[in-house]
């Protein structure tokens, strides 16, 4: 049951997808409500998987990388109707379709194997921290997504309309992003005084984490006292993106960590 | 303008965080791909010729050396005269004041926690009593901790596996069966029984037990039934063949897949002038906090079932950083929250 529903899911975002393209090639605006309404399913659906899930596991869907992965994707359309009005132009709903169509396909790879939390995972700062960090990688992704939109279509038209409203999209996300980035760091570092006696290890994934929230304060400083824009904002989105995938994906794989059950099991 | 004026005026400017951020960036990430902490051999083995190099320049221990610090203290410098000289100018706006100040209070509480906290192990064996905490000479207790009893909680006993050999008819077959259930074979012509599992089997005074919930000599009593009647067997999945009974009809061979760990718990009592002051259960994000002194659950021995491991900590650094962690996120939100109203 559980995995048809995130089958149904992954084929929803398909068809969003999909009818998204068709009403940019045949320009039929019917078939982007169509992609809207395929979205809206998919993440009802998604929402529906990771309620079920969590009440057969009996904790929160957040103990491993395909558990963390499926609800930053959930995340990340959640933030998508969120911030949907202060989108400029329709590259929104393409963009979220896509990219949680990725994401979804890479949990594919993982073990979705529902399996009791190990000692360190059990206590309600799992749920705190985990949710957090999950959700300021989504918005960080969705800045990600209007800096990829702006250097790719808005190549040279900065003054274009589309191209100031997707700067300022991505500053607001990227903000959003920071500050919920911020309190997931914080969140940690309460836990692991509570679990590991001390509030900093120097552990892998602290440092990178530490390291991705340093690169966003170089961006958000630079925007607001050296009037970073445009461009040259839409590239340290990319990067500090970069550092985030390298972060949840990267030091899962190639370091040796005390958060290394945040790995595929 | 003195140079005096201009390494001021560079202190306090913002060029120098711009500067600083990539330093700490690059050594941050240097650490986490140097392995930190191995000893000068280690590294002679690993790095060959360059390895004097690495630990001269500190690239063993990068988070503790002179140049991270150094940095690190002067991104604190370069925030306080920034903050400073904005307020004086300007008027820094109140969130972002409290921003720079969280930040500025978590460095400081880190500088306290380098300078004043206290750490170390309090390795204890079921029954023994200390104050003398191992890593740090000098660091003694103002009580003392007896390991009442340590235990291992397991989600379930495992899967059991038995490959069931009929002497008579030449056939083997395999099943998985739960503590206490029952397993078809045959197609129902022959029964096997988990009467008693033993993860860690021993032969006490009363007869067969087991020493812990650790699986370090599992064990099962089994019956095997079939239209010929029931026949009592022992498995050990550790010694295949032990105990077995020539004039059976039946070979049992065993193996187990162990349950997961669910939790460590260590049952200690807190002593003060030889008397019991408290009983308390320390568990992995459960710890004890006694005096100023916090005792975390931190490691076991699979082959001692009675050793447990506690982590000591005194950190008078963490008030300190929890208060900025505060002033950072109200600092934060404010801001977030500003810009909100302001687009609004």
């Amino acid at each position: 049951m559980s995995a048809a529903l995130l089958n149904i899911c992954f084929a929803c975002y398909l068809a969003a997808l999909t009818a998204y393209a068709a009403s940019f090639l045949f320009a039929r605006p019917f078939l982007r409500r169509i992609g809207h309404a395929a979205l809206a399913a998919a993440w009802l659906l998604q929402t529906a998987f990771l309620a079920q899930r969590w009440h057969a596991s009996g904790h929160a869907p957040l103990a491993n990388q395909f558990e963390s992965l499926v609800s930053m994707s959930w995340g990340i359309t959640a933030l998508c109707a969120a911030f949907w009005r202060l989108a400029p132009g329709e590259w929104l709903g393409p963009a979220t379709s896509g990219l949680s169509l990725v994401l979804l396909a890479v949990c594919a790879l993982l073990d979705s194997t529902v399996a009791p939390l190990v000692p360190a995972l059990q206590s309600n700062w799992l749920l705190l921290h985990v949710s957090v960090i999950m959700l300021a990688y989504s918005a960080l992704a969705l800045s990600f997504l209007a800096a990829a939109v702006y250097l790719t279509a808005y190549h040279g038209r900065h003054a274009h309309e589309t191209a100031v409203g997707l700067d300022r999209f991505n500053e607001r996300s990227m903000a959003l992003g920071y500050a919920l980035l911020t309190a997931g760091i914080i969140l940690g570092a309460v836990w692991a005084n509570e679990a590991w006696g001390s509030y900093w290890s120097w552990d892998p994934k602290e440092t990178w984490s530490l390291i991705t929230w340093l690169v966003y304060t170089s961006a958000i400083h630079l925007r607001r006292t050296n009037r970073w824009q445009g461009r040259a904002m839409a590239w340290f989105s990319v990067a500090g993106f970069a550092v985030v995938l390298f972060t949840y994906f990267g030091v899962n794989y190639l370091m040796s960590s005390m958060h290394s059950y945040a790995g595929s099991r | 303008m003195t140079p005096h004026n201009k390494v001021a005026r560079l202190l306090a400017s913002p060029r120098l965080l711009y500067w600083l951020l990539p330093g700490i960036i690059l050594l941050s990430a240097a650490g986490t791909l140097i392995p930190q902490g191995e000893t000068p051999a280690w590294y002679a083995g690993r790095f060959g010729g360059w390895a004097g190099l690495l630990t001269l320049c500190r690239l063993d221990d990068i988070y503790h050396s002179g140049l991270f610090t150094f940095l690190l203290g002067l991104l604190g410098l370069n925030l306080a005269l920034c903050t400073w000289d904005r307020q004086i100018h300007f008027r820094v706006r109140p969130d972002v004041l409290m921003t720079h100040l969280g930040i500025l209070t978590i460095l400081a509480g880190g500088m306290v926690t380098g300078v004043a906290g206290r750490r170390g192990s309090l390795p204890l064996n079921v029954g023994q009593t200390k104050d003398a905490v191992e890593g740090r000479p000098g660091f003694t207790l103002p009580f003392s901790v007896k390991l009442e009893d340590f235990n291992i909680d397991f989600y379930g006993s495992g899967r059991h596996r038995l490959t069931v050999t009929g002497r008579a008819g030449g056939w083997r077959e395999t099943a998985e069966v739960e503590a206490g259930a029952e397993a078809a074979l045959r197609g129902g012509a022959v029964r096997v029984k988990a009467l008693d599992f033993y993860p860690d089997f021993i032969i006490d005074q009363a007869g067969p037990a087991t020493r812990s919930q650790m699986p370090n000599n599992p064990a099962l009593r089994l019956e095997i039934s079939d239209s010929q009647g029931a026949e009592k067997h022992w498995a050990f999945a550790r010694f295949p063949g032990f105990h077995a009974d020539p004039k059976s009809r039946y070979e049992v061979a065993y193996e187990l897949a162990p349950g997961r760990i669910k939790q460590f718990r260590s049952e200690v009592a807190i002593l003060e002038n030889g008397w019991v002051a408290a009983r308390r259960d320390i568990a992995v994000n459960k710890p004890l906090r006694w005096k100023g002194y916090t005792l975390y659950q931190a490691g076991y021995d699979p082959e001692n079932p009675g050793f447990s491991s506690l982590l000591v900590n005194r950190d008078p650094g963490v008030p300190v950083v929890y208060a900025g962690f505060l002033l950072l996120c109200v600092g934060l939100l404010w801001t977030f929250l500003r810009g909100m109203r302001r687009r609004s």
